[in-house]
């Protein structure tokens, strides 16, 4: 099975990151995975889009060509980005502001609140809003990206971050679709 | 194990400084005679979740480059930044120059007190290289060279990839020479082709090059790195006494000496004999240097190019292509296989010299070639290809990464 994920966001918010995290989790399920990335010469502040794709095939073309699943966490990446998304869309409700007709499966996800109200404010929404992913459609196992996490995340960042993963896994596991 | 000769004989090298570009630290490097006792420094086998910058650093380290002087440029830039962390770690020097002009001097130089060197840098910084790239062709100066292709003329978009310089790489510098380019399509070949980049070098005395762009080299793929034994690392050819600038075989390629062995070098860019004095009237001289520094390369094209086919076996379409649009041709060339077209790839992992008996050879009767540029390497291929076959180029322009879809939609028109 081959599934095709897109991040969007602005850089700076760790876009890339996320999927970095997510590939590398997919790498330690045996799984191939391509990871890209695409931002803009301010590398801070402008349109980021980082894509992943896990498969249990050797990988052709590594880069994505319909998201199955679309993390947005700008408006900007949401504008565009969300028109083309098969499974379902995730987006930060502190940060994108939905289309009222859209069709695709939406899940708001609280990440950013959840970051300024138990983890004092700490720039881990990315990681929040990537675990309930993972969470809600089984892309990978916790165990997966927590192991993503402790190879890629510096050490001073570690425990944060798997905290801001345990609350994401929580939220993934309790959102309902709301389309 | 391979057994490294000291790497570096300058005497008065001593401390140079490096700037830490990740951390704002600086950094010395060790002494000469440190430099000479640790020189490993490999990463251990296994697979790594690299990107393509990661990986090109990596290969170079592994294949024995123990300088990089660079000047920052995107997309380039991961590829500076772990030189600067690991070469110390490997006994080596790391060194930020003052522009690319000055880098790939500074590789020449290094080069000729004994070290394997690479620089990395975009179609810009390439441009400013020209001047130097013919240098080390006259001089017969092995050294690589990473181009990671961004969008342009000019600074372009900065981030954006393209195929734009496969024509800069081969003319940029004056005259008539020869260079080699690799185009790698995954991760675990900007690693492997690194290490060839610098076989290739040391084989033929030549600058070669590794035509990277954006998009591979911001890919993130799994890499396996193999144990030491798996992967030949080929070291300097020497030869006491010399001649070191020229040979009686027209396409040899002389033995090299370094600075502090002992040697009387003379290291010019004007035309000079195989040792070293300058002969800048002889008409014979200019005719024997250029035409073996020509040759050695393209006599040798067979050797020099590796190229893949998919397919190609009863293929009356084939794809022709290279670099990050050979990944989109070989998922279209699947695709259409699926529709009943006969379609196979044939994917050039060396772009130069370019191998025109291999595109000769094809019986197809439709040639494509997609590439993220205006068809540079289509014209090649047309040039090459038989008068009845018909060659069409697909080009993409705009800085993204050309996609299956269109290379399906041409083949199947």
């Amino acid at each position: 099975m081959k599934r095709q994920i897109r991040i969007a966001g602005l850089g700076g918010q760790g876009v890339v990151l996320s999927a970095r995290l997510l590939g590398q989790a997919g790498v330690i399920e045996k799984k191939y995975a391509a990871q890209s990335s695409t931002y803009g010469p301010e590398s801070r502040g402008t349109l980021c889009r980082a894509e992943v794709i896990i498969s249990d095939e050797p990988i052709d073309y590594p880069y994505v060509t319909e998201a199955d699943f679309l993390i947005a966490l700008a408006q900007d990446g949401y504008k565009n980005f969300s028109g083309n998304v098969k499974d379902a869309l995730l987006f930060d409700p502190k940060a994108v502001c939905p289309h009222a007709r859209a069709t695709t499966k939406h899940i708001p996800i609280p990440a950013t609140e959840i970051a300024l109200r138990e983890l004092d404010g700490k720039a881990v929404s990315n990681v929040i809003i990537l675990s309930a992913l993972a969470a809600h459609t089984s892309l990978v196992s916790k165990e997966s990206l927590t192991e993503a996490v402790r190879i890629t995340v510096g050490k001073e960042f570690y425990e944060l971050n798997l905290k801001a993963l345990d609350l994401g896994w929580r939220l993934g596991l309790e959102v309902e679709a709301n389309v | 194990m391979r057994q490294d000769a000291p790497y570096f004989n300058l005497p008065t090298v001593r401390t140079v400084c490096c700037i830490h570009l990740s951390r704002g630290e600086r950094l010395f490097a060790p002494t000469i005679n440190d430099m000479n006792e640790n020189l490993n420094g490999d990463i251990p086998p296994g697979e790594y979740f690299w990107e393509g910058n990661e990986a090109v650093a990596e290969g170079a380290i592994r294949a024995g480059c123990r300088f990089f002087a660079g000047y920052p440029i995107s997309p380039s830039i991961e590829i500076m930044e772990r030189m600067s962390n690991r070469l110390p770690e490997a006994g080596g020097v790391f060194v930020q120059m003052e522009d690319e002009i000055a880098s790939l001097g500074a590789v020449i130089g290094a080069v000729w007190a004994g070290a394997k060197a690479m620089t990395a840098t975009s179609g810009p910084g390439l441009s400013l290289m020209a001047e130097n790239i013919g240098y080390a062709v006259m001089t017969e100066t092995p050294c690589v060279i990473v181009d990671v292709q961004r969008v342009g003329p000019s600074t372009g978009q900065a981030t954006r990839p393209y195929s734009g310089d496969m024509m800069q790489v081969k003319w940029c510098s004056s005259s008539d020479y020869q260079i080699i380019a690799l185009s790698p399509w995954s991760i675990q070949e900007m690693y492997e082709l690194t290490v060839q980049a610098f076989n290739l070098a040391e084989t033929y005395r030549v600058p070669v090059f590794i035509m990277s762009d954006a998009a591979i080299a911001h890919l993130r793929e799994t890499c396996t790195v193999p144990g030491m034994d798996e992967l030949a690392v080929l070291d300097r050819r020497k030869s006491p006494g010399g001649p070191h600038f020229g040979t009686d075989d027209p396409r040899g390629v002389p033995p090299m000496a370094s600075f502090g062995e002992g040697e009387a070098l003379l290291i010019t860019g004007s035309t000079h004999d195989e040792f070293g004095y300058r002969k800048t009237q002889d008409p014979n001289i200019q005719k024997k240097l250029t035409t073996r520094l020509n040759e050695k390369i393209l006599r040798n094209a067979d050797k020099i190019a590796q190229m893949e086919e998919y397919l190609t076996g009863d293929a009356d379409t084939v794809v022709v292509a290279y670099g990050i649009a050979a990944r989109a041709a070989l998922a279209a060339v699947k695709q259409a296989r699926n529709r009943g077209v006969k379609a196979g790839l044939l994917r050039l992992k060396t772009v130069w010299p370019f191998p025109e008996r291999t595109i000769h050879s094809l019986k197809a009767r439709r040639i494509f070639v997609p590439e993220m540029n205006r068809g540079q390497i289509a014209q090649e291929v047309q040039r090459s290809a038989r008068a009845n076959t018909a060659v069409f180029s697909i080009t993409r322009v705009d800085g993204e990464v050309i996609t299956p879809g269109e290379i399906l939609e041409a083949v199947l028109s």
